[in-house]
């Protein structure tokens, strides 16, 4: 490919692309319906009662915590992915990073397609949050930097 | 040599211009749906497989004519028919190579990276991996060399045959009459081929012509009671091109690193996606047995 048509073929996906995020905008809003839904879809078999769970939403709506009714199944990661959604479940066992930020929590696994997911949280939320995954999952806290 | 075009890299412009018009047509009648970032990641990825064939086109076509030119049973020339053969052949090839991209782990590592898309749209069609050429998917191409079909041949016949399947790539189209949808493959079957319901999961593995799929038992009908939903069983959290391309073969390097015996090393890669060998994780033929088993709960306590 020569460098004319590797520039063309270059504008011509970033030209396609913008005309799709104008023609089909959105707006990464999670609710308590539509994350009980996905988990509901990727975790099947702990789905039962699952309109009981805690749920953590973000100030932004771009991602949430579900602890299942059962404390023995861990709980779900939920991230707004576009105007799509993606779910990891971890159990008490996996590793899972928490750290404070100035403006709520960043959670880290090692997930290699999504290493951190980043909650917007008050700070009444975040530490309630950060304390509810410390009980429930070997996770690690780091304070926020100063 | 037979000096023969490239049909998809002539039918580029064409695709670009069909991807428009169905995100215009998506836009005006909701029959189809894009999402901006998705979008550049499927064309990043198009763009980036042509560069990699490109690149290491010279290996897999040198194995091909070594083959051809040295071992070849009889020599069938360059006649009309020869092209219809070729065609009916390289699609039967494309089948298995298919069938085994989606249940032997390596060659899904290239594979996957169609699949990862949570849209179904002209773009996803161009959504294509970086390392095909790091699998053994030519072998299966190795018949019809020795049968004596010239690679240049093949190679024609297997772009026509990519250009075929972009189409397919929609959810504008619902059917098509019902002799078409018998005979070829069409978006309807291919919308089941990239769904990640349960249901749908390793099915529908044609190319051009459904006979295959009907043949070897692997062919299942879009439900209109369960919609499609697309994307992977486990899908991607990231839009990081580079990502995209690289995370199944990290998966599998970590895993033969880890493995105790030289049977599970062996078996990440030729298993199915998901084995494992404690079982912790889920195949697709574990994800539909789950599901069977749950829709046979279901219907026993609706029954009670």
């Amino acid at each position: 490919m020569d460098p004319v048509e590797l520039a063309g073929s270059l504008i011509a996906i970033f030209v396609l692309a913008f005309i799709a995020s104008r023609l089909f905008p959105t707006r990464p809003i999670l609710s308590n319906k539509r994350v009980l839904r996905n988990v509901a879809r990727f975790c099947p078999d702990l789905a039962d009662n699952l309109e009981q769970a805690d749920i953590f939403i973000g100030n932004k709506g771009a991602a949430a915590v579900l602890f299942f009714p059962d404390e023995n199944n861990g709980f779900a990661l939920v991230t707004a992915f576009g105007d799509r959604v993606v779910v990891r479940h971890l159990t008490n066992a996996d590793d899972l990073a928490v750290k404070s930020a100035s403006n709520g929590l960043v959670l880290s696994t090692h997930d290699y397609t999504q290493p951190e997911i980043r909650l917007a949280l008050d700070t009444h939320q975040a530490s309630a949050l950060a304390e509810r995954l410390s009980s429930s999952n070997q996770s690690r806290r780091t304070p926020a930097h100063a | 040599m037979l000096d023969l075009p490239a049909p998809t890299q002539l039918a580029v412009p064409a695709f670009i211009l069909l991807v428009l018009a169905e995100m215009v047509y998506g836009w005006k009648t909701g029959r189809a749906r894009f999402e901006g970032k998705d979008t550049m990641t499927s064309l990043i990825m198009g763009l980036g497989s042509t560069i990699s064939g490109a690149l290491t086109a010279t290996f897999s076509i040198g194995l091909a004519y070594w083959v051809w030119s040295n071992y070849a049973l009889f020599d069938l020339g360059a006649a009309w028919w020869v092209f219809v053969l070729a065609f009916v052949l390289d699609d039967l090839a494309y089948y298995w190579i298919h069938r085994m991209g989606h249940r032997m782990r390596w060659m899904w590592a290239a594979h996957v990276i169609h699949h990862s898309s949570q849209h179904y749209n002209l773009s996803t069609a161009l959504r294509q991996t970086w390392t095909g050429q790091f699998t053994p998917g030519i072998l299966f191409k190795m018949p019809i060399f020795l049968l004596g079909i010239e690679p240049a041949i093949v190679l024609f016949c297997a772009g026509i045959n990519l250009i075929y399947q972009f189409w397919i790539h929609t959810e504008a189209i619902d059917k098509m009459p019902r002799w078409f949808e018998y005979i070829f493959n069409t978006p309807s079957h291919h919308r089941v081929h990239h769904a990640n319901n349960p249901r749908y999961l390793d099915a529908n593995y044609a190319g051009v012509f459904m006979a295959w799929d009907r043949m070897f038992g692997s062919f299942i009908p879009e439900n209109t009671s369960e919609p499609c939903r697309y994307g992977l069983v486990t899908d991607l959290g990231t839009f990081n091109p580079l990502r995209v391309a690289t995370h199944e073969w990290l998966g599998i390097i970590k895993d033969v690193w880890s493995a105790r015996r030289w049977r599970d090393r062996a078996l990440y890669l030729l298993a199915p996606p998901g084995w494992t060998p404690d079982g912790s994780r889920m195949t697709s033929d574990m994800i539909r047995n789950a599901w069977r088993a749950r829709e046979a709960a279901n219907a026993s306590k609706a029954a009670d």
